[in-house]
């Protein structure tokens, strides 16, 4: 449709996780330009699940979403966004999974449970994703096991340590997811050529 | 029609009552318009037309803003992010200047939604080299 310019094939990898677990340090240490904040309206269709629910329709809320991007060889753009915390603001959820590539579930071994909405949510939709397991100094050191236990995740979901602040270390996070991806649809699709 | 100057005084008093915040003058700017025909994605690029900067001559400073950083392909996302306007406020706006003839507009491809072994191994090799 474009006339004057071709657009890179572009793809949507969500940060999600809970408050806190170093969402907005990935995409930071990650991304290329310094990570740029969208809002979304909260409408009252949106409102429906907020807690001021049943006092006035009308109020407004935005949701903020950070998020940043990082081009690569081939006319490829990845767009990391951080996904907003609270399980009212699952319509931008919605949203944001809607054709992504998947979903990078950050773990704060202090608030493990933190994680276990946006784990719900990427199951319950179908979306690929891994859990990153951010290590915090102050935090007791967990093995990749516990957690996977802890978080009661399937057997194919990866789990992979990770220090948010640092570009390796979030490189080698998208990198896990997207061979996750690749990894999921070879059982399914072994004898189709994509 | 859509091309016509953003809604009356009419329009925008019904946002601005006791609550009304930033984001609520935002949609001021769009005559309290939230909603467009047109199907967006946050990653559909937006550009300008060879025309655009003479047909947003005539429009709002907001859509100008639009047509200038879409000298290249940039995405709904960039666009709400760089003009700090929400998103429904930045689709309304490029929904204009789609009709107006000020920008094309290149959604995610399909094979953007399900993208081939192949470009997925690109991601990868690319993202290992960077």
């Amino acid at each position: 449709m474009a006339q004057t310019a071709t657009a890179p094939t572009a793809f949507k990898i969500l940060v999600a996780g809970g408050f806190g677990a170093g969402k907005t340090t990935l995409v930071s240490s990650v991304s290329e330009i310094m990570p740029l904040r969208t809002d979304e309206m909260l409408t009252g269709a949106g409102a429906g699940t907020d807690s001021t629910d049943g006092i006035e329709e009308k109020t407004t809320t935005t949701v903020a979403m950070d998020f940043g991007r990082i081009t690569l060889p081939g006319d490829i753009v990845l767009y990391l966004f951080g996904t907003p915390g609270q399980e009212r603001f699952y319509f931008v959820w919605d949203e944001l999974a809607l054709g992504a590539l998947g979903a990078v579930v950050l773990a704060d071994t202090r608030r493990l449970a933190d994680c276990f909405p946006a784990l719900d949510y990427f199951e319950r939709t179908g979306t690929p994703h891994v859990v990153a397991v951010n290590r915090f100094d102050d935090a007791q050191p967990f093995g990749v096991d516990a957690v996977r236990k802890a978080l009661d995740l399937d057997p194919d979901v990866p789990v992979v340590l990770c220090d948010a602040r640092r570009r390796d270390s979030g490189k080698a996070v998208l990198i896990s997811l997207v061979r996750h991806v690749l990894d999921r649809r070879a059982p399914r699709h072994a004898d189709t050529t994509l | 029609m859509r091309g016509d100057a953003p809604g009356g005084a009419a329009d925008a008093s019904a946002w601005l009552d006791a609550d009304a915040g930033p984001v609520v003058r935002s949609f001021a700017i769009t005559g309290g318009r939230t909603r467009t025909d047109i199907e967006f994605d946050l990653l559909t690029h937006v550009v300008a037309t060879e025309a655009g900067p003479t047909i947003v001559g005539a429009m709002a400073p907001e859509h100008r803003s639009i047509v200038d950083r879409a000298a290249r392909p940039v995405s709904i996302a960039e666009l709400a992010g760089h003009l700090n306007r929400p998103l429904g406020v930045i689709w309304v706006l490029v929904a204009d200047l789609y009709d107006a003839g000020a920008v094309s507009l290149d959604a995610p491809a399909p094979s953007g939604r399900r993208p081939g072994d192949s470009t997925l191994s690109a991601v990868i090799d690319g993202l290992r080299s960077l």
